[in-house]
């Protein structure tokens, strides 16, 4: 039994402590916006926040969180940091097949909680491990520069 | 009546069906508008709601909504968005008033000229372009002649607009008040389209209808899918291990440990791969590493990669080529002799992965009265047909949903993955998710093939090239995928690409293939196509040839005769390069062009090699005619993706083979452009009213001939292979 806090519930899972948090997300709890793309935090696709930092759930087991809080794609609700960072997103548009992006938004959320206004490096540094084979990575930047309030694009 | 659809179903070919009952719609449907009212963002569905076959294109449903079942496939290229806001230009609705989903295949939306239903070739919104529009107005004149009757005033008294239809003498209703009357209506057979200058939404960027869905984490891909009918039992996860080398056979396998493992289900096996299923990814990963697995590996279990390029070298001796294309009645000999100076230069292009971000995934039920399959298809007909022959059931029993894709880049053209998938799902009694770890992606891809490629370039006494022999040697994609396209003579027509429309006049062009199968791995659509292959060996050498003439390569090319449409994207992507000025110290600049999906592409790249010996990528400017812009900042999108995906491979990736086998296992082995690597990328687009012409993958096209000319330009010489970092070292 493990017991875990996802999206501010409190769940008990009959799993074992050694299984990533990405397969109790994605098989157990339903929560299949959270995705797989290597496996071995490689990719960024499986990005959740632990306590507010950015994690990759496919290399994080269940037995070591304890009572952190795990936020996903899914529990965005009540964070007025993430709507900025979805209006972004709608603006620049750096949706294409869209595999990476619940990834690529928990990162640029957790930017944004660490530091009001980040630095294109600061942008870069964040996101570098995270993977976009559609190749969005200028429009993802520019998105999270407008949810700061930067009009200058690249 | 009561017993009619109370909707409008509308075909691809045009026409209206007279609906019966259709409960399973019904209820789809009222999903639809439950999910619609609690988010007012509009978006597609591409959840399984679409489960009957209806033929239906157009539907438009008693509460005036929009629905279009749309056949190509998404798989990030935007034509879901482009498509609909085709149809909401002649409808006259509002983009948001339509609900995009996927259709089920069906022979009915094979187009003119097609062997099957395709999404390739950066054809989408080019196909459907015309009948897309004409159907949309078709529909709309019909529900405007049905309002003129119902307000017994004259077809001109009326206008259409927001999918409400106005009387001159102020009567008003929605569309849906006019379902049932047009079906008495004859159909026109065409209707005018509208002029540009009238469209409200054609060449103005709109976002996507999938982004809500994307960025909220609420898309459904293969592997998310949920069955919440209670009758059905749990979808188990069957994690598949195939056998790594090409041809190769399972020997001997013994699951007993593995089996042992709480949460096993079961594990079966087919003749060269094992599927573990058990209750989730982890369980089955876990078990996998318990199982002693025997492989047969067959007769390819020495290639190396080594033994493959000297497979290529060997047969580009033997000599036993076939003319593919020739633009002259000459012999190539002789033209070649008439120059002044003959340059050589021998390709090399590497095996090439797709790795798509989401691997293979597939997921099945299969009952007594149908089959029902969540994945992604190309061809999504001939992988419907290919599942009931091999279940030996009617394809009427066969529902293929296309759900989104996390990238394909020409993967999902072949489907091997999804029969497989079948052939574990009718093992089992339960819905079975079928998934591959990204290691098993990587291994089973079907890789972009090696190739080699010999020139001889002849110029005239000015340096301009007259006279080209060009010999490919390598495998043939389009052999391997369907050999009935092959021409008469064997050739396979997707090595022209490319070549047969290049922008420029060359008097003799003369392409020879080798065809030289390697056993060893399986041949694959690669981003671009042979398109991708032949514009960097022919820009290349065109830079080569323009070097040795001392001319400026966009100059060398105007010399070369290119047609306006060339001309205005040289032109275009000079002036905004700064193209007169010298590029700054130490940046090395490169210039390349295609013509090709009907499109033309001008591309500059701007790099620089750091004393580390790292190159570095600046900036990428791109002017492109695509003809009518549909959707402008969705195709500057497709090109910035299409760039970034050429210039990763072009700079980095090279499959390795060892024992037979797909050396590359991951991302930690297969390097890709991360966000600290990326250029910055300006797209200009061409104003342009000539018929929409191809996208998505010209970006790739140019990527490579341009940053080689770049890079030759820092180190000094002529970049004749691919990767480019080889040169570094
Ligand atoms: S799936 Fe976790 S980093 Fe790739
Ligand atoms: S949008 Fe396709 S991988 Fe990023």
């Amino acid at each position: 039994m493990v017991e875990l806090n996802i999206n501010n519930k409190i769940v008990r899972l009959d799993v074992s402590d050694d299984m990533p948090l990405l397969w109790v997300l994605r098989d157990v709890m339903g929560l299949t916006g959270t995705k797989y793309g290597c496996g071995i935090g490689e990719c960024g696709a499986c990005t959740v926040h632990l306590d507010g930092k950015p994690v990759r759930s496919c290399s994080l087991p269940v037995g070591s969180i304890g009572n952190q809080s795990i936020i996903t794609i899914e529990g965005l609700d009540n964070d007025p940091i993430a709507q900025k960072i979805l209006d972004g997103w709608v603006e620049k548009q750096p949706t294409q097949c869209g595999y990476c992006q619940p990834g690529q938004i928990m990162a640029a959320i957790a930017l944004l909680h660490e530091k009001e206004k980040p630095s294109k490096e600061e942008i870069n540094r964040a996101l570098s491990g995270h993977v976009c084979r559609c190749g969005m990575y200028q429009r993802i930047r520019n998105a999270i520069k407008v949810a700061v309030g930067s009009t200058e694009d690249e | 009546m009561s017993n009619l659809s109370r909707r409008a179903f509308f075909t691809k070919t045009g026409a209206l069906i007279l609906g019966v009952s259709l409960p399973i719609l019904a209820k789809a449907q009222d999903k639809i508008v439950t999910s619609k009212s609690e988010d007012n963002s509009h978006h597609s569905v591409n959840t399984p709601t679409n489960n009957e076959y209806h033929n239906a294109y157009i539907e438009i449903t008693s509460n005036n909504q929009i629905l279009f079942h749309i056949p190509d496939i998404e798989f990030g290229q935007g034509i879901y968005t482009a498509a609909a806001m085709l149809l909401a230009e002649e409808l006259e609705v509002e983009l948001s008033a339509i609900k995009v989903d996927a259709a089920l295949p069906n022979p009915e939306y094979i187009l003119k000229g097609e062997v099957t239903e395709v999404t390739w070739g950066s054809g989408s919104t080019q196909k459907d372009w015309f009948p897309l529009q004409q159907s949309a107005a078709i529909l709309r004149t019909m529900l405007l002649q049905a309002a003129a009757q119902s307000w017994k005033i004259d077809i001109n008294q009326c206008h259409a607009k927001a999918g409400q239809i106005y009387g001159q003498n102020g009567q008003q209703a929605p569309y849906a008040q006019f379902l049932h009357d047009i079906y008495n209506l004859s159909i026109p057979k065409e209707v005018p389209l509208k002029k540009t200058e009238d469209y409200r939404l054609i060449g103005k960027s709109q976002p996507r209808v999938d982004t809500s869905e994307k960025i909220k984490g609420k898309a459904i891909y293969a592997t998310d899918i949920h069955l919440e009918d209670p009758s059905v039992p749990a979808i188990r996860t069957g994690l598949m291990i195939a056998c790594p080398v090409v041809g190769g056979k399972l020997a001997h396998l013994d699951d007993k440990n593995a089996k042992q493992i709480q949460g096993v289900i079961d594990i079966v096996s087919l003749e060269n791969i094992v599927c573990i299923i058990a209750e989730n990814f982890w369980i089955a990963s876990k078990a996998a590493k318990q199982l002693v697995i025997e492989w047969d590996y067959g007769s390819q279990s020495a290639a190396t990669t080594d033994s493959i390029y000297k497979q290529l070298d060997q047969a580009a001796d033997e000599q036993q080529a076939i003319i593919g294309y020739n633009n002259s009645s000459e012999k190539i000999e002789v033209s070649l002799n008439a120059t002044s100076h003959i340059y050589n230069g021998t390709y090399k292009q590497p095996m090439l992965l797709h790795a798509a971000l989401e691997p293979l995934s597939c997921t099945i039920f299969i009952n007594e009265t149908k089959c029902e399959i969540w994945s992604c298809s190309q061809t999504p007909l001939w992988t419907r047909d290919k599942v009931a022959a091999l279940l030996k059931r009617d394809t009427k029993e066969i529902y293929f949903h296309n759900v989104f894709v996390g990238g394909s880049f020409g993967r999902r053209l072949n489907d091997e993955y999804i029969l497989q998938a079948v052939q574990f799902a009718q093992k089992v009694s339960y819905p079975l998710k079928c998934v591959w770890s990204r290691e098993e992606d990587f291994v089973q891809d079907h890789v972009r093939p090696p190739y080699l490629d010999q020139i001889e370039a002849g110029v005239d006494a000015d340096g301009l090239i007259t006279a080209v022999k060009h010999h490919i040697i390598g495998p043939s994609v389009t052999a391997f995928w369907d050999k009935s396209l092959l021409s008469k003579e064997g050739m396979d027509p997707d090595l022209l690409l490319g070549i047969d429309t290049l922008p420029y006049q060359i008097p003799h062009y003369q392409l020879n293939y080798t065809n030289c199968d390697i056993q060893s791995i399986i041949p694959g659509w690669w981003q671009g196509n042979g398109a991708t292959r032949n514009i960097f060996v022919v820009e290349s050498t065109i830079n080569k040839c323009a070097k040795k003439a001392k001319k400026d390569p966009i100059e060398y090319r105007k010399l070369l005769k290119p047609d306006a449409r060339a001309i205005a994207v040289i032109d275009m992507v000079a002036q905004h390069a700064q193209w007169e000025q010298q590029p700054p110290k130490d940046i090395g600049r490169g210039f390349a062009m295609a013509h090709v999906f009907g499109s033309y592409i001008a591309m500059v790249v701007e790099a620089e090699i750091t004393a580390m010996s790292v190159v570095r990528l600046h900036r990428v400017i791109v002017a492109l005619d695509c003809g009518l812009a549909v959707n402008p900042d969705q195709i500057s999108a497709q090109i910035e993706s299409s760039a970034i995906y050429g210039l990763g491979a072009a700079l980095y990736n090279e499959v390795q083979i060892q024992n037979g086998q797909i050396v590359q296992r991951n991302f930690n082995q297969y390097r890709v452009l991360h966000m600290n690597e990326v250029p910055q990328i300006e797209v200009h687009i061409i104003k342009s009213n000539e018929h929409p012409s191809g996208v998505g993958e010209l970006g790739t096209i140019v990527s490579a001939p341009a940053l080689a000319d770049a890079l030759g330009s820092i180190l000094n010489k002529n970049l004749y292979s691919l990767p480019l970092n080889k040169y570094l070292t």
